[in-house]
């Protein structure tokens, strides 16, 4: 196959790239569509509360007005869910408020400073109800019931035996029984991340009688086309979605539980009778959106003595805060981790989704697997402790190699799969030796250096999940008499380069300059359906029907020549933007000889989704302790990633160095919650801290480029590396801590105050 | 035909003058508007993005006087005279040619998502207009203000620096 590559790793600037920095990129909030009107929410004081009266009256009075909404207004069948699991439960507007922040009216006015004045107007009366916060209040016997359809304030899954979480296999005890060590790990997250993409929600929805249009800041319109269909009792074709640039999303743009804002808008703009604009401000994007799933787990993991896994059980709660979405997906996808962290196929998993009266968590970058890795990576640390073993060496023996057989839980009808991704131990050891981490690493509970206050200790994470091939994809691709190509895909372009891969695939397999190849808008009427770019598998599985497409193209461009220039379909090549004769190769054709303009001609990629491939990202780090202030800084910061084959080197550059919010979610970042009604307290860029531009650690990364030049399962080898990106610093910190000061920090983030009093205790100990 | 009194002020956007009535009425200018909202909706220059409204995020920014400002955080107003250059101000008019540091930013790809971009390259136009050989950090310290969550951190400023490293030595 070892074919010289003409497009696919070639540096190309992306397709945006003059868009963006001369302004002309086109996001959805600089759209104005003619008679727009502006879409407010009236959102609850309470935590949880009954509306028992509320007069619109004055507000709908108030000049510049168009509507307002209450629950009243809301049709029975409308409701906040994607139809799949969760049963549905909770509506758009409901009686009962389930958090602080809840929508209780929507105004919709000429414009946005009208709205707001409206809703001022509108008055509320609430019985106040007895709320719950946590996982464990939620779960206690006499907790306060949310849902009718929750009994015990647990979401189960809507189709038993079906899409269970829990699965069992091997033998948990003889494993157990041939462990050298076994550790159990009471393990949790409850920081409250959140992705907070520069851009806050934002849709424009406009109804053409039964058609409706959504023109939002959507991450994967076609997967959320289906979730407002669902939400709003309608069928999907009424529904047009169109994402122009989309100003990030990290997961959170996806609306895949949490499909609110263009449902809002979608029934403010029916109400108003005109095209509504809704607009989260900052402070409702932290506050009122979604966050990172609270979740707890309890592991036992037992290690033979060579360090392989022996057996391991997982029992995870996930908070799904007020309303269940996507917490029981992320669940399962966060099993994905267990095949790449631990060679063992003994397990047991148990997973349930509670409710509680807070702003919902949902989908965010590392979908589940960030949290179920940092949990089980602490297990290992532990594990690691105790056999005195250097965690580079169990990570090189436990993760997948390539053809490996493993359990995907994610498969219940078929689990056991190959690997079809490279050997990730190759990786580690690369990152590894890039890092230097034989001549770091002093052993556990060593630091790497003393200077006075401050301590110095080297640490590793690793993360990732086990089938980025799955679910769906579409691409058609067009080729006009004049020799260009249009791809047809739903695929946004919200920061990863995705558009510009496909561009690159399809160049590279038509044998055509790039720069003929051009793509649709992400529209879902100009595009067939996709499962969309997330979890790491566009480039791999939406890069396959990208091929397929391309392939389909070529046979149907043959069949066609076999037709009119009378030479079977197997005799002819494509090159150059000619067609060749196999048999003749002095026999050129051009495709006006085919194609008299204006015509086209189109091939269709499917690609039904497989099971059988992995992902796996490493980062080690080295942290600063200083144990007068409780500081914790990472001084070096070493990524590992395996790209199978970059597509485009720039962007992919991008993507390696984009782990801040890993690094920040251990040290840095939190949503901090009022104790008495969990009330975000920090919902500005202000109070909530991120990494600043003179605030950045020293980096380097490794990429590997296994399966470029080679045979492989993957679309000119390449697979994706980006979504792990953010989910082994939070590991990784937390051994570089334990091996600087000896402790074993607990709870995200490790602020100064966090460490500096589990600094005095040891200290208290030791005297 | 009535007569009124009318108070207005005076901008310069991108080398072309600007009058904006003030006042409540329709078409008028609200004594409480924003710089960027007056930019977004009346000039139509939407290059500039609404981040934060809070001035935290540094995705507003543009030129006023030689300083960045955050646009979110100025009231109109108090721009009577102003010089104000913006992203879409930064190109050759007459041939649309990229400046040298857009172009950077194009070759090297020093954005993803690209909503925070044209404030960063506000922020570091405006800090090589004062200091055209900056280090790189004086560019850290200059971009301090501007929120990347995709993690342009590194390939952001790799540009500057190659723009900077670029150009004819001092």
């Amino acid at each position: 196959m070892k074919k010289e590559l003409k497009a696919v790793g070639k540096l190309k600037n992306r397709l945006i790239a003059e868009d963006v920095v001369t302004g002309r990129a086109m996001f959805t909030d600089d759209m104005v569509l003619p008679g727009m009107a502006y879409g407010k929410v009236l959102r609850s004081p309470h935590p949880h509360a009954e509306i028992v009266r509320i007069d619109t009256e004055k507000a709908k009075a108030y000049p510049g007005v168009f509507c307002v909404q209450t629950y009243q207004d809301i049709p029975d069948n409308y409701y906040i869910t994607n139809h799949m699991t969760p049963a549905c439960h909770s509506h758009p507007l409901n009686k009962i408020v389930q958090y602080v922040g809840d929508a209780v009216a929507f105004v919709t006015a000429e414009t946005e400073a009208i709205a707001e004045a409206a809703m001022e107007l509108i008055e509320v009366e609430y019985r106040l109800l007895k709320p719950v916060f946590t996982i464990d209040e939620a779960l206690k016997e006499d907790a306060p019931q949310l849902y009718e359809e929750f009994p015990g304030n647990i979401a189960p899954p809507i189709f038993p035996g079906l899409d269970d979480l829990d699965f069992q296999v091997g033998d948990v005890e003889k494993g157990f029984a041939e462990s050298e060590v076994i550790v159990e790990v009471d393990a949790e997250i409850h920081s409250g991340h959140n992705a907070i993409p520069a851009e806050a929600p934002v849709c424009i929805a406009q109804w053409n009688g039964d058609i409706l249009t959504i023109y939002g800041s959507i991450a994967s319109v076609s997967n959320c086309q289906t979730y407002v269909a669902a939400s709003l009792d309608i069928p999907y074709e009424q529904i047009r979605m169109v994402a122009p640039c989309v100003g990030g999303s990290f997961g959170t743009k996806l609306f895949t539980g949490n499909v609110h804002p263009p449902v809002y808008a979608a029934i403010m703009a029916k109400g108003a009778r005109r095209p509504v604009k809704f607009c989260y401000t900052k402070e409702e994007h932290f506050a009122c959106h979604q966050t990172r799933m609270s979740t707890q787990a309890h592991i036992k993991l037992g290690l033979k003595k060579d360090g392989l896994a022996s057996a391991i059980t997982v029992e995870q709660y996930a908070d799904a805060g007020a309303m269940a979405g996507t917490q029981e997906n992320m669940l399962s996808v966060g099993t994905a981790s267990l095949p790449l962290l631990c060679k063992t196929d003994n397990k047991i998993y148990k997973g349930q989704v509670v409710l509680t009266n807070k702003v919902p968590s949902g989908s965010f970058r590392g979908y589940g697997y960030m949290e179920s890795s940092a949990m089980i990576n602490r297990a290992i640390m532990r594990a690691c402790i105790k056999l005195d073993l250097d965690p580079v060496e169990y990570f090189k023996k436990n993760v997948l190699r390539h053809g490996e057989r493993y359990f995907n839980a994610l498969n219940q009808k078929e689990p056991w799969q190959y690997n079809a991704s490279p050997d990730w131990n190759v990786m580690i050891e690369a990152a590894a030796e890039g890092f230097g981490w034989k001549d770091r690493f002093k052993g556990w509970g060593v630091p790497t250096s003393v200077n006075g206050s401050k301590r110095r200790g080297v640490g590793i994470g690793v993360s990732g999940h086990s089938d980025i091939g799955g679910m769906a994809s579409n691409t058609n691709v067009t080729m006009t008499s004049a020799g260009g190509v249009i791809i047809h895909t739903v695929m946004t372009e919200f920061g990863s380069g995705v558009r510009d891969v496909y561009r690159k695939i399809v160049a590279e397999e038509l044998d055509i300059p790039v720069e003929r190849v051009q793509l649709s808008l992400a529209d879902t009427s100009a595009a067939p359906l996709d499962f969309g770019s997330v979890a790491s598998r566009s480039t791999y599985a939406g890069g396959s029907s990208a091929l397929r497409a391309a392939k389909d193209l070529k046979k149907n461009l043959f069949e066609l020549a076999e037709e009119k220039l009378g030479i079977p379909a197997e005799d002819w090549d494509f090159k150059g933007g000619m067609l060749h004769r196999i048999s003749n190769p002095e026999e050129v054709h051009d495709i006006h000889e085919l194609l008299i303009y204006p015509d086209s001609i189109s091939g269709a990629g499917h690609w039904p989704g497989v099971d059988n491939a992995t992902i796996l990202h490493t980062q080690l780090v080295e942290v600063e302790v200083d144990t007068e202030t409780g500081r914790i800084e990472v001084v070096d910061h070493f990524g590992g990633s395996d790209a199978g084959t970059i597509v485009n080197p720039r962007a992919a550059y991008n993507q390696l160095t984009s782990f801040f919010p890993g690094i920040d979610v251990a040290i840095r970042e939190e949503t901090v919650w009022d104790k008495w009604d969990y009330k975000v307290l920090s919902p500005s860029l202000i109070e909530y801290k991120t990494r600043t531009f003179n605030d950045v650690p020293h980096h380097d990364h490794i990429c590997l480029e296994s399966t470029k030049g080679r045979e492989s399962d993957f679309p000119f080898g390449a697979m994706g590396i980006g979504e792990p990106l953010i989910s082994p610093s939070g590991p990784a910190i937390t051994m570089a801590v334990y091996n600087a000061i000896g402790i074993e920090l607990e709870e995200y983030p490790y602020l100064p105050a966090k460490v500096l009093a589990a600094w005095k205790a040891k200290e208290a100990e030791n005297k | 035909m009535k007569e009124k009194l009318q108070q207005w002020i005076t901008l310069t956007v991108n080398r072309k003058d600007y009058e904006i009535p003030v006042g409540n009425g329709s078409g008028e200018m609200p004594a409480s508007e924003t710089l960027a909202h007056t930019l977004r909706e009346r000039l139509h220059l939407t290059g500039l993005k609404l981040g934060c409204g809070q001035g935290a995020c540094g995705c507003c920014t543009v030129i006023m006087d030689g300083k960045a400002v955050t646009s979110c955080m100025t009231l109109t107003v108090e721009c009577d005279g102003s010089c104000i250059t913006t992203i879409e101000g930064l190109a050759d008019p007459v041939t649309g040619d990229l400046s040298g540091l857009q172009q950077a930013f194009v070759d090297n790809c020093g954005f993803q998502c690209g909503f925070c971009t044209p404030g960063i390259i506000m922020s570091a136009e405006a800090l090589l207009e004062k200091n055209p050989h900056p280090s790189e950090e004086e560019v850290r310290e200059a971009l301090a203000g501007n929120f990347c969550r995709c993690g342009s951190h590194y390939s952001a400023v790799e540009c500057i620096m190659d723009y900077v490293e670029g150009r004819e030595p001092k």
